[in-house]
């Protein structure tokens, strides 16, 4: 298949421009979704920064609870001298503060004497607060929340790790999720007397911070250690818990900086192990505890699909895929016409150039452009006028020849083979048109001598003054020919009868017998003429021809300087 | 060069060993086994040696060794590496065969306390040997040198008075019942009679009392070591332990009480369906060489049982590990005991 210029010029026009449009298109796009990913990444980044403060702001709350407890002379007083009605008082504001604080699972007032006995105990015990009494209550020396909130000073609070408390007879607190903060009791000589523990329920805690987030988003929580608190599937979560480690760093190595402490958070694109088919982009903050605990800082993480993050840049794509397709379209469009702009004027030129066999004139070639097409276009343009010239030469040079080849030299008029052509036709004509034609035989009388005496030159100017009285004499229809030396032929068409055609040769006898003033000679000649009729005395050339030729004989037989009108010998009387 | 030349007085003995393991080429090995037991380096020497192959799947825990091992009958592995307790169920469910001990020549290199296979509880039933001991960790005691001026030599340390708050012991029911047997002077820790409970409880809940507090995690007993002026230590990871407080920068010192020290010892079993004894028992043989042996001690911190430990003295007991008498009960108990309940109140229920 073979393809234009116009339309391989239309093609890698079209080409380009879909290019350009596509890739500026798709760099565009690609931008813009990596913004949106960056700013997606920002809005967790914020976010996950707003629960992080929530959960210091419950801390504090939690804190500043503590104080007023850490404080309070009656904790002081019960640890130093212990009594039922001031338990019992310590009981009901632990109450108090506990109805106010849905998230707390179990307060207490703990000796450091005695191993750590618990001394006042509010549990919750699913919707009713109980007071724990008697044997249930236990010794808590030996946990960290005790031996090292002991060692703290007065208003300071201890967090213990967060962990699955399996503390027997803790009522709902019991194997769920805890985290213990604790002050101690300082009494005003500065001895630490015992301490006061409220254990948070970190799965109110946690259903607190998902409540306010928008339900596509997945949070984390893990311990300095990388060990997962909160996770969208909560088997993975307190696997340390079961004898198995589940870390945030295996998941999501990135937030490795984070645990170690080597960052204060890290922006994460996930498209491995469980988010291989669902990405998602996530961040993760390393808040630091700023108070006493094990837990240096708590692992916070927001994280948000890919795809919704991306719908945006869905709606992005597809307009700007919308606006791409438009483009090429234009550009498709362009090519066209500017292919045609540059097509056009070659397809006329060639247009042009295929008729100027025929036609002479070179109208519509643009040579008034001036670009590299007007330069063609003038180019051609003379290369045609150059040949137009040579041709219409080339043309005279033939018509004469055919001239040349049809007349006689001497005379100028027709020779015998222009002649035999035109008698053909008058015949077909006249036969045709049932007409009546004459031929006529005409010979200069006494020619010879003249040629002879005066010589050639003469005998010449004679002839050709013969053969102008000759066509004077007769119709521009008819058709005088030169046979050769003095013999001269006479055809006339469409003649009425007999009568007409001896007018004309009485005519043409009348006419040579005048004097020929040749180079000072003053001749007087006579011509002999003979005539054969169509139909009558022939129905071909060489009859007619043939039969002239007879009664110009005749005619020179009976004297010369006369018309004989043949006649069959039949006719003769 | 003495050690060269003695290589060399052995060289026809390798000839006689080394012609049968010929043999052994073209087969496979596959084999069950904890993470640092076999690793890559010493499967491959073992592989170019024999020319067989070795197939090795690490397990974490003693019940996903009991399932791998348990399920088709043994089918799937050729030797495995169980401790002395739990190997006591394999040879019950007939999984493990005898060993033939003739063509274990390594067990010579062994140190003294495993030439007398039958003084090991569980490795010999009826004559025949069904394990091969191959590393070991025993819980002794770590004590800070400089809070400690004589080394304690006796469990009941745990117990003292002068260690009050500053005493380290392990959150786990089954050995803290055994320690508390052996303190009070039990014979065998691992069966606790039925009048005793009463009195283990009491025993458990003073050493609850005498505490700063119970860990679980290798690291987390460095942290509190370090961190809480701790003076003693029940060493449940052993040597583990002692090594990493080492490289804290502690000053500490490791004791086989004289009670003995509880220990678990595990050690290389062959299946029932061990497609080529030989080969098992050239791999075992082979792990008892210096090379494995000293990949153990320099690269997992455990004992070998062909290399003396410096830590040890002439004559300290290590009391193996054995099932106990009722794991749930132990549990049952513990978890009151470390909840703070009172003694009545965890006998209560």
């Amino acid at each position: 298949m073979k393809f234009g210029l116009a339309f391989r010029f239309t093609l890698l026009l079209a080409v380009i421009g879909v290019l350009a449009a596509g890739s500026t298109g798709y760099y565009a796009y690609h931008v813009s979704r990596g913004m949106l990913v960056d700013s997606a990444k920002d809005e967790l980044l914020t976010a996950t920064s707003v629960l992080a403060q929530r959960i210091v702001q419950s801390r504090k709350e939690a804190s500043s609870n503590l104080q007023i407890l850490g404080g309070y002379p009656d904790a002081i007083a019960e640890l130093e001298h212990p009594d039922r009605a001031r338990e019992q008082e310590i009981a009901t504001l632990f109450s108090l503060m506990m109805k106010a604080n849905p998230g707390y699972y179990e307060m207490r007032l703990i000796a450091a004497a005695d191993h750590g006995m618990e001394r006042v105990r509010i549990d919750r015990d699913g919707d009713r607060l109980l007071r724990v009494t008697g044997d249930e209550l236990q010794e808590k020396g030996h946990y960290p929340y005790v031996y090292e909130t002991l060692k703290l000073s007065a208003g300071m609070t201890y967090m213990s790790r967060i962990a699955i408390n399996h503390e027997q007879g803790a009522h709902s607190g019991q194997d769920r999720p805890t985290v213990q903060l604790a002050t101690p009791v300082v009494d005003r000589q500065g001895v630490t007397l015992g301490v006061v523990v409220i254990n948070v329920d970190l799965n109110g805690m946690f259903a607190m911070l998902s409540a306010d987030l928008p339900k596509e988003y997945l949070l984390f929580m893990a311990n300095s250690n990388g060990d997962y608190l909160i996770h969208p599937d909560p088997s993975q979560t307190f696997g340390f818990d079961r004898g198995r480690r589940i870390l945030v760093q295996d998941e999501f190595p990135a937030t490795a900086d984070v645990v170690q402490g080597k960052a204060d958070h890290v922006l994460i694109e996930a498209r491995a192990g469980r988010y291989a088919n669902s990405p998602v982009v996530a961040a993760f903050i390393g808040q630091v505890v700023q108070v006493a605990s094990p837990e240096h800082r708590i692992i916070l993480g927001l994280a948000q699909p890919l795809p919704a993050v991306l719908a945006k840049s869905d709606l992005l794509g597809s307009t700007t895929l919308r606006m791409v397709l438009a483009i090429c379209l234009v550009c498709i469009v362009l090519a066209v016409l500017l292919a045609r702009a540059v097509t056009r004027p070659l397809n006329s030129m060639i247009a042009i150039v295929q008729n100027f066999p025929d036609g002479h004139r070179a109208e519509g070639l643009p040579v008034e452009r001036n670009d590299e097409i007007g330069g063609l276009a003038r180019s051609f343009n003379d290369m045609r006028t150059q040949i137009s010239r040579q041709m219409a030469d080339l043309k005279q040079s033939r018509l004469e020849l055919e001239h040349q080849a049809q007349h006689d030299a001497l005379t100028g008029l027709p020779n015998r083979a222009l002649f035999d052509d035109r008698i053909k036709k008058a015949l077909a004509a006249a036969q045709r048109d049932n007409t009546r034609l004459a031929v006529m035989f005409i010979d200069v009388d006494r020619f010879k001598p003249i040629n002879d005496n005066l010589g050639h030159a003469v005998g010449d100017l004679l002839l050709m003054e013969f053969a102008s009285r000759i066509r004077h004499a007769i119709r521009d229809a008819d058709t005088a020919a030169r046979f050769g030396g003095d013999e001269f032929v006479i055809l006339l068409r469409n003649i009425q009868d007999p009568g007409d055609a001896l007018n004309v040769a009485e005519k043409i006898r009348l006419a040579v017998n005048q004097a020929f003033d040749c180079e000072g000679h003053m001749l007087v000649v006579s011509a002999s003429i003979g005539i054969a009729l169509y139909p009558e005395h022939g129905a071909d050339t060489i009859e007619l021809s043939k039969h002239a030729d007879e009664a110009m004989y005749q005619a020179k037989e009976q004297g010369r300087n006369r018309v004989v009108l043949f006649e069959h010998p039949s006719d003769t009387p | 060069m003495i050690r060269f030349f003695r290589r060399l007085c052995i060289f026809p003995l390798l000839l006689v060993a080394v012609f049968p393991i010929a043999a052994l080429a073209g087969e496979t090995l596959r084999v069950l086994a904890w993470p640092g037991y076999a690793d890559a380096d010493l499967v491959r020497a073992f592989e170019q040696r024999t020319g067989a192959r070795v197939e090795v799947t690490l397990i974490d825990s003693d019940d996903v060794m009991w399932q791998k091992i348990s399920r088709n009958k043994a089918a799937d592995f050729d030797v495995f590496a169980v401790n002395t307790a739990e190997l006591q169920r394999y040879i019950k469910q007939g999984l493990v065969v005898p060993i033939d001990t003739g063509a274990i020549h390594n067990l010579a290199t062994q140190v003294a306390r495993f030439h007398d296979l039958k003084a090991i509880p569980g490795l010999v039933h009826d004559g025949a040997v069904y394990a091969i001991p191959y590393t070991y960790s025993d819980m002794g005691l770590i004590y800070d040198r400089n809070q400690v001026k004589t080394p304690p030599d006796s469990i009941t340390s745990l117990w003292d008075p002068r260690y009050s708050g500053k005493v380290l012991a392990y959150n786990g029911s089954t050995h803290n019942f055994s320690l508390a047997a052996l303190s009070l002077g039990r014979a065998n820790p691992f069966h606790i009679a039925d009048k005793d409970w009463p009195l283990m409880t009491r025993r458990l809940i003073a050493l609850r009392r005498n505490v700063l507090t119970f860990y679980t995690e290798p690291s987390e007993s460095v942290d509190l070591f370090m961190g809480q002026h701790v003076a003693l230590l029940f060493a449940n990871y052993g040597t583990q332990q002692l090594k990493l407080l080492r490289e804290a920068g502690a000053n500490v010192g490791y004791v086989i009480p004289r009670e003995g020290a509880l220990a678990w010892l595990d050690c290389w079993a062959i299946t029932r369906s061990a497609h080529n004894r030989a080969l098992a028992e050239a791999w075992i043989d082979y792990l008892l060489e210096q090379a494995p042996s000293m990949a153990l001690v320099n690269r997992q911190g455990l004992a070998s049982t062909t290399t003396p430990s410096p830590d040890y003295r002439p004559g300290d007991r290590l009391i193996w590990l054995q099932p106990v008498e009722d794991v749930d009960r132990r549990s049952h108990l513990w978890e009151r005991i470390l909840s703070g309940y009172k003694f009545e109140k965890v006998m209560a229920q």
